[in-house]
């Protein structure tokens, strides 16, 4: 089957919907899904905050579920039936899927490969098989998905290591995430050679080549945008101020998520000895309303303030 | 209470547990975590032990009445009352440095250059609230006026989140928060972080007790941290990803991010430490072996993934928070480097004094340095501090259990915390150095101090200083050490790690080290060389000369940086170490070299197979150090060639047999069958042929020979080749199996591996045979050896069967069915057939218990089984569980009437079957967890709901697995080891199987205790007496475990009467001795005390007034030389070693003993022992370098 046969199934199944810029709904449910990339971008929130802002009218929330050093497989999400046997180390993918649910996603913008890369070209197959076999499953939910590629990794000199083969693999698998959405129909953001563009003459976006810094995500919140089509002169600007206000109440909505869908204790809570702590586990719905809370302030405010207001 | 929290105690979410995830993901409606739809009730809801849970959070929740059933022994947070409570080790004394509402709930502490004490500790702990403020934080506490209080404190950062290290370095400060490590800094001086830079990410939390915690600095300049054991981290770094599941030791390059694990397992490894020759030792708060020897790729308890397993030092003792190692010239000079370590749970601090031993070390524990009654007194760090004393972070808070007490407990403490400091009286202290600002050649002089305090801070000062400043200074700094100083060679090894952590590589003053006079200079110029080893001109050579050091303790570290070396040369290189006398570090560092470096020599040794030497001792040494079946080609041709020598034949055919393919395997069937080899070897074979099936795996040709072993002479043989057959399915051979299942003549192995045969060969031929055998008329026994292995075939037809057998056993021989209950219990359908054919039966009473308590035994969760059992026993009453006065009224009586001189007993009987499962002073079974401290750290609610409810709490690292076989056998036992390749359970009684992978169908984690019941055993006052006797264990007084070494693991001899007379009366007593070697011995174990009453102990009365007993204890022997024993009493008593009489001319003797285990028995004669217990102490004696340790155990 060619390459251009899988292409017009995919399109087929998800009904064209790439062949359009993408676009955020009023009431989407967002989740963020991939590695230490997206796990640390919840401790600044600025691509939360431009998606946020980009439609003031509609309403869209947004879990992310990053996960350090996660692969295609779920190899982090893993958790204990028992410590000492690596047997019931298991579960990754279903505990990735099982948050996605819970969820009820409507749009899954999902960022693999930056880890990956290290195999190169030998390990790319693997990569993409595991990669297929978890759009699969996230398909069956019906979300609108959005492949990012990774980012480009820095070289800082010594005594860090010369990132320079690296990047030669993670322009390999961005391709390849590339093709594998056109291949199945989904929306591609190409992260790893936007965010050298969004961020031309400004110096360093990391502090260890490879993991960004504050300043680095906002460059990267706007090279999301480009990469997705978006043009900067449509979005309506924010006071600094406000948009500072907007930021933090994302990154208290994240925190607050953090604690409740992958607590500290899991263990006692809803883990192996649950039979122990499982009664606090309660507890972790009291997170939702705290949440909500969270979101009702995001949405007041995500539209510029009238005078009276910003008081 | 809110509606929320209403709901939450009533309400589940659907958890994580098990294989059933997937599935649950399919229900949709149910899925896991759903956290948005709140109001949809899960219907996990109720389950068996929600209503257990629901009640005990109604208890909690239900008022002081109840909650306060153990507040009454809480002591008010008074730092007088906390005070007046220490015992400190004479000529010390105490003094409080900084407490509550500035220190609250210390977890770690370390100073900086400036004498600075900074302190992390959360009040969030255990669990954050939901809306809670991350708001826990770093205190930096200071001493300006030298009155050793601190009298300043800065809140050096008050936003993090269960903070659970602290190390000050690099302009800043290293924070272990939850899943970080963080370097904050102050740069605008005001004394608050306001840089914020996260280093590393990615650190599991599934338990906060076991986050990243115990930052040290290494010598090297890298900076060291642990976790326990549920963690799972997962961490990018610019060098790539790096995991580590389960506990173990990270060693991180600040400046470059790089990170490695440096060490593995360890339940709780919250301790590590230094010594001055960079040795790092490890302590444990959850797993009770005292001091561990940590080295580079070190695996201690619970590792994750790893074939073998190194042990603590101290088996059986406390376990412990903390280490520091006691130097400078306040501390006595009989202190120094002795090693300080919290026993938490009992409220001190124990000390340990190190000796070197072969490669290793051997620890001693020696009196305490501080102890207490107090029980919020909760020494978890210790560090000496700038003047010289000894600082004690108390965690203070009466509760210390994680999961085991709720979260939410009333009388968890989050207030509260002291940091105390003690000092040694009539020693002045030491006025530490002024670093700050100080010239580099200062700071290099500081290298030479007496105190690790200052030394430390100088070696950090120095690397941040950088090369360029410090290289040439530290250079000339080098070149003016003098000859005369007597500890040159140490200040050489300083500048070396200086080096070492500027990475700044100086090939010439390692060759000096390496040539050191000192050993253990030379052993730590080895580890410098393994990290340097791709950047000098002569590694190869210096690795060589490392492996052939004179002294253990350097090669071993030869070892571990041979493993840095990728080539088959070095490989090589490291086998050499074998030729000389290993110990079980060296066993353990060369199979992990050899695994580590197998990609390398594999192919080598395929292209020539004498390539580790002419004869196959090295090839098969590393054969044995991997699991790649590839290594089986050259030693086969080893062996076509005549290489392989006799001795060593047997291990290359179990190789064969556990790895080797169809082919492979055709030797080991040709000497089975051959007529070359003995019998009993040819025997031996067999069960390899039969281990080799039990994976798959079958010889290629003649295999229809092993028919005629079923008509030889030796009953093993015909054992071996009546189980091939049958497993072979061999059919020719079911007429030989059937007439040997059927004759009673046979010997019994004989006949039980016939009806094994049988089984294994299948077909309602097999069916009916053992069918009509288990009708029979025949003893019971072999009857019920039919219906087992009958089970393994037809698991219904078995069950109808069974219930006919289990209902008609009478009297004596009721006993006698267990096996039919643990045939059904291995079968994964087995419980419920066995059921199905039991409803509507009767059982004896005694049967249905018997049932019952095979079941628990199990730890196989069978509802339906243990129903059917209780109904068809009749009388057998299902335990009613406690409600919450009850058990109120139980710790009541516990503590009124309650005695645990009674309480030992009971636990002591044989018909409890506590030390088969359980140790005390690690002497008893493995099986369940050490009880020597249990009183200290559980409230008696607690033990009593253990004791009638095992399931409700489940230590851990005692959790059962159950696995399921593809040939739908179960196993059920604790996962002592696990790897790609296969999973090692130990079960009750005390046996390791090995599980390959790829026999595995399925496995989950039991939802039963493996712990039975005790409630139909005992009586009500037993039970309160035993709950009182575990209350008090590990508490100040008669029931806290001695550091002594004393014996608490004995063997007696399972003799009849007849044996006496002919072993003693005609012979003697040497000669019962030596014939009571062939004996099968039965294990005892002494009380608390160290006693083992004379009851307990076989007594035969050969002469109307004269009786005796055989008494035996094993020592290991690890340094020859003479062994103290001390005796209580030596009166009626004899000494054998290895047969041989000893005299014990007094209480205190000495006894020379080789290097070697041994078996010493005491011979104690009735009529003039009068009574009095056996009781025996080990001492080093003065002058002599023999050196032994008690073998504990079960």
């Amino acid at each position: 089957m060619s390459v251009g046969t899988l292409f017009t199934i995919g399109l087929l199944a998800h009904g064209l919907q790439a062949s359009q810029p993408f676009e955020l709904r009023d009431g989407d449910r967002v989740v963020w899904l991939g590695g230490t990339f997206v796990e640390r971008a919840q401790q600044y929130g600025y691509m939360e905050l431009a998606l946020t802002t980009r439609w003031p009218d509609r309403n869209v929330t947004f879990r992310n579920l990053g996960w350090s050093a996660d692969d295609v497989f779920g190899e982090s999400r893993k958790y204990y039936g028992s410590y000492r046997s690596t047997t019931l180390d298991v579960g990754g993918r279903e505990r990735l899927l099982a948050n996605v649910e819970a969820f009820d996603a409507t749009v899954v913008f999902a960022n693999y490969g930056a880890n990956a890369a290290a195999g190169g070209s030998e390990a790319l197959e693997v990569f993409l098989r595991g990669y297929r076999s978890l759009l699969d499953e996230l398909e069956e939910g019906g979300a609108r998905i959005v492949l990012l590629s990774p980012i480009p990794r820095e070289n800082l000199g010594v005594p860090y290591p010369d990132q320079t083969g690296y990047n030669e693999n993670l322009r390999l698998y961005a391709d390849a995430i590339g093709r594998l959405a056109r291949e199945r129909g989904h929306y591609f953001a190409d992260l790893f050679r936007e965010l050298p563009n969004a961020a031309r003459n400004v110096g360093q976006l990391t502090d260890n080549g490879i993991h960004l810094t504050a300043r680095g995500y906002s460059y990267a919140a706007a090279a999301l945008e480009a990469a997705l089509g978006w043009d900067e002169s449509d979005r309506l600007p924010l006071p600094v101020q406000q948009s500072e206000e907007l930021r933090q109440l994302i990154v208290e909505k994240d925190r607050l998520y953090f604690h409740s869908y992958r607590p500290q204790n899991d263990t006692y809570l809803r883990g192996f000895r649950e039979y122990e702590q499982g009664n606090n586990a309660g507890e972790l719905l009291e997170f939702l309303p705290l949440i909500r809370i969270q979101e009702e302030k995001i949405r007041d405010l995500r539209k510029p303030r009238s005078t009276d207001e910003s008081k | 209470m809110s509606a929320l929290r209403q709901l939450a105690v009533s309400t589940r979410i659907a958890g994580l547990r098990g294989e059933s995830c997937l599935e649950r993901r399919r229900i949709r409606a149910t899925s896991a975590i759903r956290a948005e739809t709140v109001r949809e009730p899960s219907r996990f809801n109720f389950c068996r032990l929600m209503l257990c849970r629901a009640c005990a959070a109604l208890l909690l929740l239900a008022g002081t009445a109840s909650a306060q059933r153990d507040l009454k022994d809480i002591p008010v947070p008074d730092v007088q009352a906390e005070m007046d409570a220490f015992e400190l080790a004479d000529g010390f004394e105490i003094n409080l440095f900084a407490a509550d509402p500035v220190v609250v709930k210390p977890i770690q502490m370390n100073w900086d250059e400036r004498g600075r004490l900074w302190v992390c500790g959360s009040s969030i702990y255990p669990h954050v609230k939901p809306g809670q403020k991350a708001d826990d934080k770093i205190i930096i506490l200071e001493d300006t006026d030298g009155d050793g209080r601190a009298d300043k404190h800065t809140i050096f950062a008050d936003n993090l989140h269960i903070p659970t290290g602290v190390l000050p370095g690099d302009g800043g400060v290293y924070v272990a928060n939850s899943t970080e490590v963080l370097h904050l800094r102050d740069t605008d001086g005001d004394g608050k972080a306001d840089q914020r830079r996260v280093l590393l990410s990615g650190f599991g939390v599934e338990d906060v007790h076991h986050m990243i915690h115990t930052f040290r600095w290494g010598m090297d300049g890298h900076l060291y941290f642990n976790q326990s054991i549920y963690t799972h981290s997962h961490v990018e770094t610019p060098w790539g990803v790096k995991r580590l599941r389960a506990g173990g030791v990270w060693r991180l390059r600040p400046e470059s991010l790089e990170l490695e694990v440096f060490g593995r397992g360890g339940v709780n490894p919250w301790g590590h430490q230094y010594d001055r020759w960079g040795q790092s030792f490890m302590t444990d708060g959850a797993f009770a072996e005292g001091i561990n020897y940590l080295f580079p790729g070190a695996a201690f308890v619970a590792a994750n993934g790893v074939r073998r397993l190194l042990k603590g030092l101290n088996p059986g003792q406390p376990k412990h928070c903390g280490l520091e190692i006691v130097s400078g010239r306040h501390m006595p000079e009989e202190w120094q480097g002795h090693l300080l370590t919290a026993d938490y749970r009992a409220n001190r601090i124990n000390r340990f004094v190190l000796s070197d031993e072969g490669s290793g070390y051997s620890s001693r524990q020696v009196s305490d340095l501080i102890s207490s009654d107090h029980v919020s007194f909760r020494p978890v760090d210790i560090r000496m501090g700038p003047d010289g004393a000894i600082y004690v972070a108390d965690w203070y808070n009466p509760i210390i259990q994680h999961g085991e007490v709720d979260f939410r407990d009333p009388r968890r403490d989050h207030d509260h915390g002291r940091i105390w400091r003690i000092t040694a009286k009539d020693r002045p202290l030491v006025t530490a150095p002024k670093l700050v600002g100080a010239p580099v050649e200062e700071l290099l002089e500081e290298l030479k101090s007496r105190e690790g305090w200052t030394r430390e801070q100088a070696r950090r000062l120095l690397k941040e200083r950088g090369a360029a400043e410090v290289a040439p200074a530290l250079e000339a700094w080098v070149e003016s050490l003098v000859e005369a100083d007597s500890e040159r060679e140490l200040h050489r090894l300083q500048a070396l790690w200086v080096f070492q952590a500027l990475d700044e590589v100086r090939e010439p003053l390692l060759r000096v080290i390496l040539a050191a006079q000192d050993f253990r200079v030379r052993a730590a110029g080895v580890r410098v060389l393994s990290d340097w080893q791709d950047r000098l001109d002569h590694s190869q050579q210096l690795l060589a000369d490392a492996l052939a050091d004179e002294t253990p303790r350097v090669r071993l570290e030869g070892l571990h940086a041979a493993r840095k070396f990728r080539d088959a040369q070095t490989a090589r290189l490291a086998l050499t170490v074998s030729d000389r006398p290993m110990d079980t570090n060296l066993d353990y560092a060369l199979a992990l070299t050899l695994e580590d470096l197998h990609p390398a020599w594999l192919p080598e040794l395929q292209r020539d197979p004498t390539f580790f030497g002419p004869d196959a001792r090295g090839a098969i040494l590393a054969a044995r150090s991997v699991q790649d079946p590839g290594v089986l080609v050259p030693l086969l041709e080893l062996y076509r060639q005549g290489r392989v020598a006799d001795g060593l034949e047997d291990e290359l055919l179990e190789l064969i047999a556990s790895r080797g393919d169809a082919e492979q395997l055709d030797l080991v069937s040709e000497l089975a069958f051959g007529e070359t080899l003995s019998a009993d070897r040819r025997a031996g074979l067999l069960v390899l042929l039969d281990t080799a099936a039990g994976r798959g795996v079958v010889p290629t040709g003649n295999q229809a020979e092993v028919l005629t072993l079923l008509g030889a002479a030796d009953p093993q043989l015909i054992a071996g080749a009546a189980r091939l057959a049958g497993r072979w399915q061999l059919e020719p051979a079911r007429g030989d199996l059937d007439r040997l299942a059927n004759d009673a003549d046979v010997e019994g192995s004989v006949r039980t591996a016939a009806l094994d045969g049988l089984a294994l060969l299948g077909g309602e031929a097999s069916v009916r045979t053992l069918e009509d055998i288990a009708h029979s008329e025949e003893g019971l026994s072999v009857r019920v050896q039919a219906v087992a292995s009958l089970a393994t075939v037809d698991v219904a037809r078995a069950a109808a069967t069974s219930a006919e057998i289990l209902g008609a056993a009478k009297g004596a021989e009721q006993d006698e069915v267990a096996g039919v209950f643990d045939a059904f219990l291995r079968h994964s359908e087995g419980p419920a057939a066995l059921a199905k054919a039991l409803a509507n039966a009767e059982l004896p009473t005694r049967v249905a218990l018997l049932g019952l308590r095979r079941l628990d035994f199990s730890g196989v969760a069978a509802p339906e089984l243990k129903t059917a059992l209780t109904e068809a026993g009749g009388e057998v009453a299902a335990p009613a569980l406690l409600d919450a006065d009850q058990l109120e009224q139980l710790v009541h009586e516990v503590a009124e009437r309650g005695d645990p001189v009674r309480g030992e007993e009971i636990y002591r009987l044989e018909s409890q079957a506590c030390q088969q499962c359980h140790a005390i002073g690690g002497a008893g079974g493995r099986f369940g967890p050490d009880l020597s401290g249990i009183g200290s750290s559980a409230p008696a609610d607690y033990l009593i709901e253990a004791l009638l409810e095992p399931n409700k709490q489940i230590k851990e690292g005692f959790h059962g697995v159950i696995i399921r076989r593809k040939d739908n056998t179960v196993a059920t036992g604790i996962a002592v080891r696990a790897t790609d390749r296969e999973v090692v359970l130990l079960d009750a009684s005390d046996t390791e199987t090995v599980i390959p992978r790829d026999q595995i169908a399925d496995d989950k984690l039991s939802e039963q205790s493996l712990m039975p019941a005790t409630p139909q055993m005992l009586r009500r006052d037993q039970l309160v007496d035993l709950a009182r006797f575990l209350s008090e264990l590990g508490r100040e007084g008669p029931y806290r475990v001695s550091p002594a070494r004393v014996v608490r693991r004995w063997r007696v001899p399972v003799v009849e009467g007849s044996w006496w007379q002919s072993g003693v009366f005609r012979h003697g007593v040497m000669h019962a001795v030596r014939q009571a070697e062939t004996l099968d011995w039965a294990p005892r174990y002494s009380r608390v005390s160290g006693e083992l009453p004379l009851a307990d102990v076989p007594k035969l009365e050969y002469r109307p007034d004269r009786a005796l007993s055989f008494v035996r204890f094993e020592l290991r022997v690890s340094t020859a030389g003479k062994i103290g024993l001390r005796f209580n009493s030596i009166d009626g008593l004899e000494l054998f070693a290895d047969g041989y009489r000893l005299e014990i001319p007094e209480q205190e003797t000495a006894v020379e003993l080789s290097a070697d285990n041994h078996w010493l028995t005491l011979v104690a004669h009735h009529e003039n022992r009068e009574g009095v217990p056996l009781r025996v102490e080990l001492f080093d004696v003065p002058g002599s370098a023999g050196r032994a340790q008690l073998v504990v155990g079960r």
